[in-house]
């Protein structure tokens, strides 16, 4: 197997282009970039090296993200945001603005639904308001430690930031309780899968938002 | 303001859009080709469209969001596999419940209820499945019944593997999440063992019928090389990565009036084509040749309307004056290719033998490419008017505002840290925003101040339409005591024509007094003839300003509307300005009683040989001048004012950094369009003009808005609003053609000059190749004349418009019910999940419950049904609508 950046031959890269959205030439760009991430780890271990949640965050197209984290998060396979390079072409993929928006949903669904039980409840909707706000608050996206510290308090109050950039707690709680108004079909008091791919697809804008062109 | 979201990127989106359904298709002929293999296979063997088999690795995600609410549970009490310890019926897996209602478990993550006689499994195609009550199929009950041994279940991995690769890699919109749940992925590496296996399919096609081998082949071999083409096209989309670095920079709110941008490049390309191949070619290639007698041009007839422009041996003032009149767009620009007068009214012919044969005939070309600019404009905004009303028409639109601020506020394709903050800070304005809009809705107000509000509000719109009237009065002056002038420096133009051919005698001094005063003579002339164009483009910079100085205090209640105004009232005046530059135009060169006319008939002389020219420089002005007053607002507004704040601190503390207003800057290029569309006619190259601007705007724009410029502050996602910017363009559009067929159908071409010299009305060409070619035809066009006739032709459209209209609002009604139905099938659902625990773990289910479900039954599978359909229409209407965006 490969040394390089560019070993993939043109049947792999047919292969690829059959795998995901890209065509070959968006593969190669897309392996391009990732070897840039670690080219060191490329050089080692080929060209299908893992990286770690911390290389891939890298990336000038997620660093201003707030949902960085969680996305690599929901797609890698063990959760923990670390990703080879296949994996990675799998999320730009469906990141890609030629993904269907069904998949987008999909995913977004995903990185919305943060305890993972298949529904996006209160308490998750808070967390993406939290996510959300986060960078008008610290003016900066957070470290994780930060992170944690901010859901766990529920707040995002900083103390030098002016009033009017900052949603009290009864405030949130209102936002929540609209959003499910909203998008709860079927009167449960959360979004379930099927909810939330009704109304997003309903929404504006979702498709034209939701992507990361590399 | 995210403003246009979505329209003008159609080419991309489109292309994706069709490469979507491409691959769909492709995957439709791969289940053909494996519902073929499979059944040799396997007889026995499940639907051959079923789910991809679920990885039964330890998943992150929630496993089961198809039936998210519920099926969490449900899914680990079907699949044995995943939980093995729970105790259910070893052999046979189908629960079947006293309403004859059978509910057949696979080891997919889905459920398949099923009744055993409604149904059969070609009706129910689960691709259009439902959300609600998952997919029934007969086999499928025999399939759980089927004791699942492990070589059936290889087989059967296979044969869905095939479909199974293929589908995701279609874009798995389809009901795929209704048996594939979106927790349910599988990952690239599954996905291309499974690809592998389906190559194997693939060889063993050679098995199939040859004819429908050949057949699968040809199809396959289309779609491969439009798939190709597309993707070629999609390669080749100008200014992506451009359009992307804003999009990260200034969010993709900003990067749609870039877009919009791309989009007028592209229907000026298309207009520049046809000018440059049918018109100016040939032309050049006429004037070349002109021997025909007919197409021999006297220059000076071109000449007449700029009495100056002197030949002088002065260099200076040969040069000032060449400069002054490239932006008046007269003099020696009037004897060149940019306007109508310059082209040859001869046609192209060829002799043979005795008889000419006409091959190219010119004026009907002219006229035919002339009207053919507006068909293709009106295309390209009917295409996106078209995308837009269906999505419209189909279903209300719901405003969620919260929803939609949260679920889609994040702009992921920002890059940039400080627009995240801006975004971020948006995104809460918005909120605060929405919720105290929320609560003024309770909020009364009394009488007194309400009837203050309607008297101010009825005050400051006289005060809007007096300065809108009063600014057209001014430069319906302007152009007037311009023509007259130029009427009186008329006699100097034609008449004192041999005198300025003198000036070869005189001495160098008294050229160069001569040459001076020229000079200063062209200045005030150049002020005369630009004073109508620049009041016009002054009042475009101001009237957005002080209308929205004005909205600010008539005090409505929500922004939202207060933009919508301010939007409007712009919209009116750009409108008013160019229509009233129209009017006066055609009020002056109008054939009979026109201010023209009437000079001419008065002192018995010729004003202007050529009207066509005239009215073509006059747009050729207005164009240049709005383009330096672009250049400079852009300057002052934002590259100065940018400066002036990041050195000045006393300038920072006084003035924000410049907003990207993003309506008023698409209103703006609406408004250059519009003088391109009017101008086209009269002047053919005037399309390269407008392509050369459009791309200088686009890079200005663009450098201007990286450095200088912030994101919006507010977050509007309406698709109302950009309804309302191609309505924009259509309203645009159909007043310069009307203005355009009037010069067509009434005006008499001039006698010198111009491919429709000699002529009586300018559309003659197309009604003598009308009659010429034959009895019917002139029936239609006679016809077509009347009024009545179009009076007819419009109740029509509208009647249809009308019909489409109560068809949408019938929907809606349906669509509201299916909602209900929705919501009774939940209780449903959860009815069935705890009969199926009660029958796992062997406590009876309350009685009371039962009956209730039994006799719901029925109703919710009649509701699935209707779901069913809805669904099915709402796919297609995302499949012809696949670019939300644009």
């Amino acid at each position: 197997m490969g040394q390089g950046t560019s070993a993939y031959d043109q049947s792999e890269l047919a292969e690829f282009q059959d795998l995901t959205y890209f065509t070959k030439r968006e593969v190669l760009h897309v392996h391009k970039r990732f070897a840039e991430l670690a080219p060191e780890k490329v050089k080692q271990h080929g060209r299908n090296p893992t990286l770690t949640k911390e290389e891939i965050l890298l990336l000038p197209e997620l660093a201003a993200n707030p949902f960085k984290e969680r996305i690599l998060e929901v797609f890698s396979d063990a959760g923990d945001g670390n990703m080879n390079f296949e994996q990675f072409l799998d999320m730009m993929s469906q990141l890609s603005s030629k993904a269907p928006l069904e998949t987008k949903i999909d995913f977004a669904f995903k990185i919305y639904d943060f305890n993972e039980d298949g529904q996006i409840c209160e308490n998750d909707l808070q967390k993406v308001i939290l996510f959300l706000v986060q960078p008008a608050v610290t003016g900066a996206t957070l470290t994780s430690d930060e992170r944690n510290q901010v859901i766990k308090n529920k707040s995002c109050r900083v103390s030098n930031k002016k009033e009017e950039t900052v949603l009290t707690e009864k405030e949130i709680s209102a936002i929540v309780r609209n959003v499910i108004n909203e998008m709860d079909m079927d009167d449960d008091g959360s979004i379930s899968y099927l909810d939330f791919k009704h109304g997003m697809s309903k929404l504006n804008g979702f498709e034209e938002s939701f992507k990361v062109t590399l | 303001m995210d403003f246009v979201k979505g329209l003008f990127d159609s080419d991309k989106e489109s292309d994706s859009g069709s490469a979507k359904k491409n691959r769909q298709k492709m995957n439709k002929n791969f289940d053909k080709a494996d519902k073929y293999n499979s059944k040799k296979k396997a007889k026995k063997d499940e639907d051959v469209t079923g789910v991809p088999r679920r990885p039964n690795r330890s998943n992150k995600v929630g496993p089961g969001a198809d039936v998210p609410d519920q099926s969490v549970a449900m899914n680990n009490l079907d699949s044995s596999e995943d939980m093995p310890e729970i105790p259910m019926r070893p052999k046979s897996r189908a629960v079947i419940l006293p309403s004859g209602l059978i509910i057949g478990s696979e080891d997919d993550s889905s459920v398949h209820t099923s009744t055993l006689s409604s149904h059969s499994s070609d009706s129910f195609n689960p691709r259009n499945g439902l959300p609600g009550l998952a997919r029934i199929e007969v086999e499928d009950v025999d399939n759980g019944l089927v004791e699942d041994d492990k070589k059936s279940s290889t087989v059967k991995r296979q044969v869905r593997t095939l479909d199974g690769a293929g589908r995701r890699k279609s874009s798995a919109h389809f009901g795929r999440s209704v048996s594939a749940p979106a927790g349910e992925k599988l990952s690239l590496a599954e996905r291309r063992t499974l690809r592998r296996a389906e190559r194997v399919g693939v060889v063993e096609k050679k098995q199939l019928p040859f004819f429908t081998r050949i057949a699968y082949e040809f199809t396959m071999g289309i779609q491969k090389t439009t798939r190709k083409i597309q993707e070629g096209f999609r390669n080749a989309q100008i200014w992506g990565p451009s359009i992307k670095e804003l999009e990260g920079n200034l969010g993709s709110g900003v990067s749609t009036y870039f877009r919009v941008l791309r989009w007028l490049l592209k229907i000026n390309v298309i207009s520049m084509v046809m000018a440059l191949g049918l018109i100016a070619t040939p032309g050049i290639w006429m004037n070349e040749h002109h021997d025909l007698p007919d197409t021999s041009l006297n220059k000076d007839d071109l000449n007449c309307t700029n009495p100056n422009f002197v030949e002088g041996n002065d260099t200076a003032a040969d040069v000032a004056n060449y400069i002054l009149q490239f932006l008046t767009g007269q003099g020696w620009m009037e004897g060149t290719a940019l306007y109508l007068g310059w082209y040859p009214a001869s046609n192209i012919t060829r002799t043979s033998g005795d008889t000419e044969k006409t091959t190219y005939n010119f004026p009907l070309a002219y006229l035919l490419v002339g009207l053919a600019y507006f068909l293709v404009a009106l295309m390209f905004i009917l295409n996106n008017i078209a995308r837009l009303f269906k999505k419209s028409a189909a279903e209300k639109i719901e405003t969620k505002t919260y929803s939609e601020l949260i679920l889609t506020g994040w702009d992921y394709t920002i890059q940039n840290k400080k627009t995240a903050q801006l975004r971020s800070t948006t995104v809460i304005k918005s909120l605060k925003e929405a919720l105290s809009n929320d609560a003024q809705k309770f909020v009364k107000i009394s009488f007194k101040k309400e009837i203050g509000i309607i008297v101010l509000r009825v005050c400051t719109n006289c005060v809007a339409v007096a300065a809108m009237i009063g600014t057209v009065f001014l430069y319906y002056r302007e152009v007037v005591r311009g023509t007259s002038e130029d009427a009186a420096n008329s006699t100097n133009a034609c008449g004192e024509k041999l005198e300025t051919a003198d000036f070869s005698n005189l001495t160098d001094i008294e050229i160069n007094e001569i040459s001076a005063e020229l000079i200063t003579r062209e200045l005030a002339r150049f002020w005369s003839s630009y004073s109508a164009s620049i009041i016009v483009s002054l009042s475009n910079i101001l009237f957005p300003i002080f209308f929205e100085f004005l909205g600010q205090y008539e005090f409505y209640r929500f922004q939202s509307t207060r933009i919508a105004i301010t939007m409007v009232r712009s919209f009116v005046m750009k409108l008013f300005s160019v229509c009233v530059f129209l009017y006066v135009l055609y009020q002056a060169t109008k054939p009979s009683g026109g201010i023209m006319e009437t000079w001419q008939r008065d002192n018995n002389t010729l004003l202007y040989n050529c009207w066509e020219n005239y009215i073509g420089a006059q747009l050729y002005q207005l164009c240049i001048i709005d383009f330096i007053v672009f250049c400079t607002s852009l300057f002052f507004s934002e590259v100065l004012r940018n400066i002036l704040i990041n050195n000045i601190k006393w300038f920072r503390s006084k003035v924000e950094q410049p907003e990207f207003n993003i309506p008023k800057e698409i209103l703006d290029l609406c408004y250059k369009q519009m003088i391109f569309w009017s101008a086209i006619f009269f002047s053919p190259l005037m399309c390269c003009v407008a392509v050369i601007e459009v791309i200088v705007i686009f890079y200005l724009r663009k450098a201007s808005a990286l450095r200088n410029v912030r994101p919006p502050q507010k977050v509007v996602l309406t698709s109302q609003s950009s309804s309302m910017v191609n309505a924009v363009f259509l309203v645009s559009l159909i007043f310069v053609f009307v203005f355009v067929g009037l010069v067509i159908f009434q005006f008499k071409p001039s006698a010198h000059c111009g491919p429709f010299r000699g002529k009586t009305k300018i559309h003659e060409p197309l009604g003598l190749l009308i009659e010429n070619s034959g009895g019917f035809k002139t029936y239609i066009y006679d016809n077509l004349k009347m009024t009545a006739v179009i009076v007819s032709i419009v109740i029509i459209v509208l009647l249809i418009i009308y019909y489409f209209k109560s068809l949408a609002a019938s929907r809606n009604l349906t669509i509201k019910l299916l909602r209900h139905q929705i919501k009774v099938e939940h209780v449903d659902k959860q009815f069935l999940i705890e009969h199926i625990k009660s029958q796992i773990t062997g406590k009876p289910v309350q009685e009371g419950k039962k009956d209730g479900t039994v006799s719901r039954m029925s109703h919710s599978q009649l509701s699935g049904e209707l779901a069913n359909k809805t669904k099915k229409n709402m796919t297609i209407h995302r499949y012809a609508n696949p670019s939300l965006k644009i």
